[in-house]
This record gives structure tokens, C-alpha cells and sequence, in this order.
């Protein structure tokens, strides 16, 4: 909520992943065509139709999309408004709050073709390397030498900057190749040298300087723990080649729990081994700190002598006094990827890994008022709110868009008209910027023009337009009507004059057959080389579709405003295309126009399925 | 706000006088230099004075000792009579702030430090990017500000190290450089 207006989050199809509390009401049983409703089910279940993703597949959503009597379509739909209330994706329900996210935080999975958001990837660890060499390390090594650099890079236990190699004796001149040793770690950040600690630090060589400083610094407490980690190795090295592959060590473990009630020595003689770790002899007693000294040398040397808790903490010699201070050497860092949670049986493949953001794949939206004297923290009841809608397209086809939403937005006792004056439309391909510029010969995109051609066409049926059309961007008009909300915010939980619309937004374009990207059912059906080789230069290509839902928060209703009272008659009625733009009163602001492209060609959103325009293979199943 | 006055400008155009300048003939002065104020300004040997670095003697003299550098867009401001006294081999780097009254030879002062009218810089001191001396502050020789302003003293013995990389620094920005000290002359 508190994102600045207006705020565009879209729903990861993970919130339609629910419990499968379907199987509870066995009475009815649910029809795999029709959603259940809330009724049925007691919570909000989503439309199973509603189509996330669905490559090649025409869904069977009541929304009117292709069709061309979209009259006939907004009758049905008036008709089974209640059901279409209970498919509608509700931003309130408190399911739906952990499912939405701005598109920047949203990924995109290839291989399952749908969004993921960050509560539905892994990270997955790709290799850990040090920050300062750069150079990997091996999970083995970090498993074995721990997560530091075992090479040259240490760090400054006063600031945490990198520490260089230089010479003690400098007076060796500029020139010489290599400078003659002994040599010692320096801070260029805050000239901390080891030659400050008390026992100084001096390295024979610059190289190899993690095995020098082990030699010098080597502490009772790193003997003490080597030791101890040498000798549990070891006893775990006996464990490991016990149950290492045998199925002895199999029938030991089951019988771990069984035998220790009764007898635990009876199965000696059937030859399972018993597992034995030993303790350590006598640990030691490490660092036996004689307090007088340390508040004698506490009153010599003052406070600004003494170590922070960080510094502390850092090392594993808790050092009292910065005298004792070692170089840290660097920590590793992990390369990360992330991937689909979906099983996969190897892990090191590289499939559900994902390797764009979701920007890459899925048209983005915006929402921009288009009279700006328009308060989005207080927007005034009864008055009808006009917002720019814009999609921009990041793929390489052209698509085309259907944006659908429940004529009020659901989910509050005070719901507000919507209407989105042109809810089909298509947009542009993203090509290069340059490529109209280059090729001015060529005829602009033909599919354009084949757009333009149908809309021509069919405008004596309709009179919507998009708003604006440029390359890869094209954006339409919604309309909003708020209704007087009391302020409740300060009691109620939900805040009711936020005003948020669900918008049902689907895509639908021709790609490229990738045979990569085939899954194994599909695949199969597509005979690859006879119609691509028979065309020549045409390329296979299929129909795509995928769907999303998102929530536009348009603002906050304010307080009604006297002289703007409700006023049904005038309100937009939701039809599919434009009728209701003579209805609604101007107020001031602009009315849609059509906007001329390059070619001279008016755009207007095209009625006809997009077989008309290019020949496509048949759908997949 | 006030339209800027345009860099340089003071020093290339004679709409604005520039201040009694003494320049040694081996220092180097690259163009774009402001010079403003009234008092005399001093630069000693082998100097490097970077583009666009600003020197304001309005309230009182500026001193810049030899071998020092003195990088872009910092400014240099005399804080009162007294002046301020740059010593020898001292390196300011780039979009500094001084209003100090006494820079001790040797110390670095690197990127987008602030040093607070009339504070005292010891020899040999270094501070660390984005720090800050207080007004009127005297740090000791050998104080190293870095972090959060925290102060520690170097022990290091690193010093005359620093003064032979910073003949190496000027000699590499003499080459570099082209010298425009002849346009401030006059």
C-alpha cells in the first residue's frame, strides 16, 4: 500500500497453485470445464480456465475475444455475471497479496512457459569464487578449508579493505622487478601494516601468503581445533566407510532405534558392527587469560588500544587489544542462479533454469492519467476517471491483447465502474529502433498494414481506438467511475477507498517453432522439416497465447465532491468497444483519436482472428 | 539559485581580475583553472594544478607548497587572513572541499573530503574518501581518518614511500597534461 500511485503488480500464477481442496466436496462433483465456486469450496478458487500460460491452446473463457458479434458476447456475459464475479481475480482476497509483484520482481521460466515470482524459484549455488582473485573454488574445497580465500587476498581487521603486499626497505627504488623482501601486508585505506601487530608479521615472499601467515600466526586455538577436527574426520572417515554403499550399514541404521531397548549387544554376533565414535582424550583448555595482566596492559596502552565487539567477533582468537589483530582473509561468494521449483531428477541440468527476467517475455503496462489535474491520492466519487493504459511489447512478434476486467472491480462493498474503451488491440513487434530509419525502401510491417486493412474494414462496427500507437507500444483509454466510500482506514483492516482494478490481460502472437523448446507431448505431433523445407524461407510458426492477471492501483477515493453526483444514466455502460464514449460526458478531457502511423494507415484495433492476417499452421494441441 | 559562473571563465576572460599570482616556472597549470579573490597565491615547484580545480583567495592568502597535486572540481578556500598553507608533497584528489588553514606536508587527502574552516592537518595524515575534518580540528601527524571519521594513528613508516609515488604521479601527469601556467602569468 505503500507504493505511490499508480502501482501495476501482476499475480505469479503460484497463488492459483492452492491446496487441493477439491476433492472435500464429493457430492458435487466438479466439472473439469466450470470453476467451482466460492460456495462450493469456502474459500476463493480460482478459474481453472484461467489460462496462465498455455501455448497453442484456445481457451474456453467466457471473455469475448474473436469473435465478431461481440453484442451477443456482452449478453452472455451479463447473463453469467454472478459466475464471472467468482472467477474474477480478487486483489483483496488475502490469498492474492502474496501473489502479486511489480513486473521488475517477477521471472520467467522457459520450459514451463510462466511467470515465477520470487516465492516460487530456487537459488541455486553455482560456484562459490573469491571477491577480490575472482578465481572459483570448488564446493569440495569450501567444504574441506571453509568459506575463505586460500590464496593471497586478505582483508584489514581495522577497516575490512584489501590488504597489498609491499616491501619493507622501499629505498629498493622504482624499477627494480622484484622488489627485495621481507615484505608485509599494508592497508592503502587506513596504512594499517602487520608490522604494527606486536609480535610484527614479516613474509620472506609476496606469493603464497596464506601458507606463510598459518606458519606465523598460528594460534593455541587453531592447534587446538585442528586437532579436533583431525580426530572427528577421522572417526567420521570410519563411519563413512561403514555405511558407505554396504547393505550392512543399511540394516544398522533401521536397527538403530530397535536395538536400544533391549539388548544392543545380541546383534554383535549377527555381524553388524556397532557404530562407535570416540571423544576426544582431554580436550585442552585454551587461552588461559590472567586478568592483572590484561588490566595492567589496559591501563598502559588506554582504551583506543582495545578491539570492537566486530573486530572481536572476526577472529577466532577473540583479540582484546588491536595489537593482536590478524589479516582476515577474504570471505567467498557464491555465484547464484535461479531455477523453477519444479523436480527435476538431475540437478546439474540446466532446464527450469531461468535465465531471463519476466520483463523479457511479457508485455509490460503502464498507467498514466491523462488529465493531470487529477488528484490519484483523492479521486473524486462520481466522476469518471480517464487513465492511459499503455502495453509495451518486449518480444519480437507482434501481439495482440485482450484486456479484460469485471465491469466493478470485486472485493469491496463499494465497487467502482470500469470500462476499458478498447479492449483488443495489438501491438507492435520490438524491433531495433533503427530499423525503420534503415529500411525506409521496404513497405512498413505488413502485418500492420494487414491490421490497418481489417480495421478499415470492420471501424463502420465499432468506433474504438487505441489511444496511441508507436513501436512497441500502444495504449488505450479505461474509464473509472469510484462510488462515495466512507474513510474507514482507520478502523477497518482493508483500507476501502484504495481503488484497485484487476485487469485480465491476454497475449496472443505467432512465434518461431523452437525445436529446443519443444516439450516431449508437443514435440512429437510437429512433422519438423517437410512444411519448412517445402516453403523454403517461410518458418514454422504456431499460435501463442498466455494470460495474466494484474492489479492496477489507480489511486485512493477522496471525499465527495458537491455538484458530482451519481448519475447512472451517464455513467459509461461496460460493452466490450467503444459505444460508451459518446455516453460519457467530456469533462475537459481529450477524447480517443486515432493517431496516424508512419504509413498513413489509421490503427484500430482489429476484429478478426488473427488466421485472417497470416497463414498459420493449425494450433497445437 | 544563482546562475553558476561558468568555470574558467574568471581566469580566460578579463571581466573579472585575477589575484596576484606567483607561480613557479616548473609547475604545471592546466587550463579552465578559477582563480578568484584578492590575495596573493602562491604555487611552489613542480605543482600540478588539475582542470577546473577552484581557488578562492577572497579572505585570504593561499600557499601551495611543491610536488603537490591538486585534482578537479576541488575547491580551495582560504579560510581567513591567516591564509591557508598547503605543504610539500600533498595530494588532494578530486571534488574536495577545504576551508582548512594548514595542510601538513605528505598528507593525502582523497575524494570528496571535507575539511572545516581553519582545521590543522598534520603531516603525513591521510584521509580516506568522504571523510571529514571539523571546523577548527587539528589532527596530529600521522593521523589516518578513514571510515565513519574514525582515527587511528599510522605506524606504517610508509611515508617517504608515498612521497616517491607521488614524484611518479606528477612525472606521469606532466607528460600527460598540457600546461597552460603561461595564460595565468599574464
Amino acid at each position: 500500500m505503500a507504493s505511490p500511485f499508480p502501482y501495476i503488480h501482476i499475480s505469479c500464477p503460484c497463488n492459483e497453485e492452492r491446496p487441493q481442496l477439491i476433492a472435500v466436496d464429493s457430492a458435487r462433483p466438479i466439472s473439469p470445464t466450470k470453476s467451482p465456486t466460492k460456495r462450493d469450496l469456502a474459500i476463493n478458487l480460482p478459474d481453472p480456465q484461467t489460462p496462465v500460460q498455455r501455448r497453442g491452446l484456445q481457451p474456453a473463457v467466457s471473455f469475448g475475444t474473436t469473435t465478431t458479434d461481440d453484442d451477443d458476447e456482452f449478453d452472455k456475459d451479463n447473463l453469467t455475471d454472478d459466475d464471472d464475479e467468482e472467477n474474477n481475480f480478487d486483489p483483496r482476497d488475502p490469498r492474492s497479496a502474496f501473489s502479486l509483484f511489480p513486473i521488475e520482481n517477477l521471472l520467467y521460466c522457459e520450459d514451463c512457459h510462466q511467470i515465477r515470482c520470487p516465492r516460487c524459484v530456487q537459488d541455486e549455488i553455482v560456484c562459490w569464487y573469491c571477491p577480490s582473485c575472482l578465481f572459483e573454488v570448488p564446493s569440495s574445497t569450501v567444504k574441506s578449508d571453509g568459506n575463505r580465500c586460500t590464496r593471497n587476498c586478505y582483508l584489514c581487521p581495522i577497516c575490512t579493505a584489501l590488504l597489498s603486499v609491499v616491501s619493507i626497505n622501499p629505498s629498493s627504488g622504482p624499477a627494480t622487478e622484484t622488489p627485495a623482501g621481507p615484505f608485509t601486508l599494508f592497508c592503502n585505506h587506513c596504512h594499517w601494516t602487520t608490522a604494527d601487530l606486536q609480535p610484527s608479521i614479516q613474509l620472506e615472499k609476496p606469493t603464497s601468503i596464506s601458507t606463510q601467515l598459518a606458519k606465523l600466526t598460528s594460534s593455541p586455538q587453531d592447534a587446538e581445533f585442528a586437532r579436533l577436527k583431525q580426530h572427528y574426520a577421522q572417526q567420521l572417515g570410519n563411519a563413512q566407510e561403514d555405511f558407505a554403499n554396504s547393505p550392512a550399514a543399511l540394516t544398522r541404521l533401521m536397527g538403530l532405534y530397535a536395538g536400544l531397548g533391549s539388548s544392543g549387544t545380541g546383534r554383535k554376533g549377527r555381524g553388524v558392527k556397532k557404530l562407535e565414535m570416540k571423544e576426544v582424550d582431554r580436550p585442552k583448555e585454551v587461552a588461559e587469560e590472567r586478568e592483572m595482566d590484561l588490566v595492567e596492559r589496559l591501563a598502559r596502552a588506554g582504551l583506543d588500544a582495545t578491539t570492537n565487539t566486530k573486530q572481536r567477533i572476526a577472529h577466532p582468537h577473540e583479540p582484546r587489544f588491536l595489537s593482536e589483530l590478524k589479516p582476515v582473509a577474504v570471505l567467498l561468494r557464491t555465484k547464484r542462479s535461479k531455477r523453477c521449483r519444479k523436480p527435476e531428477s538431475k540437478v546439474q541440468t540446466t532446464r527450469f533454469r531461468i535465465r531471463l527476467v519476466a520483463l523479457n517475455y511479457i508485455p509490460s503496462l503502464s498507467v498514466k492519467r491523462i488529465d493531470s489535474s487529477i488528484s490519484l491520492t483523492s479521486l473524486i466519487p462520481h466522476k469518471t476517471h480517464r487513465f492511459l493504459l499503455g502495453v509495451t511489447n518486449p518480444l519480437f512478434e507482434q501481439i495482440s491483447v485482450s484486456l479484460l476486467t469485471p465491469q466493478y472491480t470485486p472485493g469491496t462493498y463499494y465497487p467502482s465502474r470500469v470500462t476499458i474503451l478498447c479492449p483488443q488491440f495489438t501491438v507492435n513487434a520490438n524491433t531495433d529502433v533503427w530499423d525503420d530509419a534503415l529500411m525506409s525502401t521496404k513497405p512498413a510491417v505488413p502485418s500492420l498494414t494487414a491490421a490497418g486493412g481489417t480495421a478499415r474494414a470492420t471501424s463502420s462496427s465499432n468506433d474504438a481506438t487505441v489511444f496511441e500507437q508507436k513501436r512497441n507500444y500502444t495504449s488505450v483509454i479505461i474509464e473509472v467511475v469510484p462510488p462515495e466510500i466512507p474513510d474507514i482506514r482507520d478502523t477497518g483492516i482493508h483500507d476501502d477507498r484504495l481503488l484497485e482494478i484487476p485487469i485480465f490481460v491476454r497475449v496472443e502472437f505467432d512465434a518461431e517453432v523452437d525445436r529446443d523448446d519443444d516439450d516431449p507431448a508437443g514435440g512429437g505431433a510437429l512433422s519438423k522439416p517437410s512444411s519448412a523445407a517445402a516453403a523454403g524461407t517461410s518458418l514454422l510458426r504456431e499460435r501463442v497465447e498466455y494470460s495474466y492477471w494484474c492489479v492496477i492501483g489507480v489511486g485512493r477515493v477522496g471525499d465527495p465532491v458537491e455538484g458530482i453526483v451519481a448519475s447512472e444514466p451517464n455513467t459509461p455502460v461496460r460493452t466490450p468497444f467503444g459505444t460508451p464514449v459518446k455516453g460519457t460526458p467530456a469533462r475537459g478531457s481529450r477524447t480517443p483519436r486515432i493517431v496516424r502511423t508512419p504509413t498513413g494507415t489509421p490503427v484500430k484495433a482489429p476484429q478478426t482472428p488473427a488466421a485472417a492476417r497470416t497463414p498459420l499452421r493449425p494450433t497445437r494441441p | 539559485m544563482a546562475p553558476r559562473q561558468r568555470p574558467g571563465a574568471s581566469s580566460s576572460s578579463s571581466s573579472a581580475p585575477l589575484p596576484p599570482l606567483s607561480i613557479d616556472p616548473s609547475a604545471l597549470l592546466s587550463d579552465a583553472i578559477s582563480f578568484s579573490g584578492t590575495y596573493p597565491i602562491t604555487i611552489g615547484a613542480n605543482t600540478i594544478l588539475h582542470p577546473r580545480c577552484k581557488l578562492n583567495s577572497a579572505d585570504g592568502p593561499i600557499i601551495i607548497g611543491s610536488n603537490c597535486i591538486v585534482s578537479e572540481k576541488t575547491q580551495l578556500v582560504a579560510p581567513d587572513v591567516d591564509g591557508l598553507v598547503v605543504g610539500d608533497y600533498v595530494l588532494v584528489e578530486v571534488n574536495c572541499t577545504i576551508h582548512a588553514a594548514r595542510i601538513g606536508e605528505g598528507t593525502s587527502i582523497e575524494v570528496g573530503a571535507k575539511l572545516g574552516k581553519g582545521c590543522r592537518i598534520g603531516n603525513n595524515c591521510s584521509l580516506s574518501p568522504q571523510s571529514a575534518a571539523l571546523e577548527g580540528e587539528t589532527l596530529a601527524d600521522y593521523t589516518v581518518i578513514y571510515g565513519e571519521n574514525h582515527h587511528r594513528i599510522d605506524t606504517s613508516n610508509t611515508a617517504a614511500a608515498r612521497n616517491e609515488a607521488m614524484l611518479a604521479h606528477i612525472d606521469c601527469l606532466k607528460k600527460l597534461l598540457p600546461n597552460k601556467a603561461e595564460k595565468y602569468n599574464r
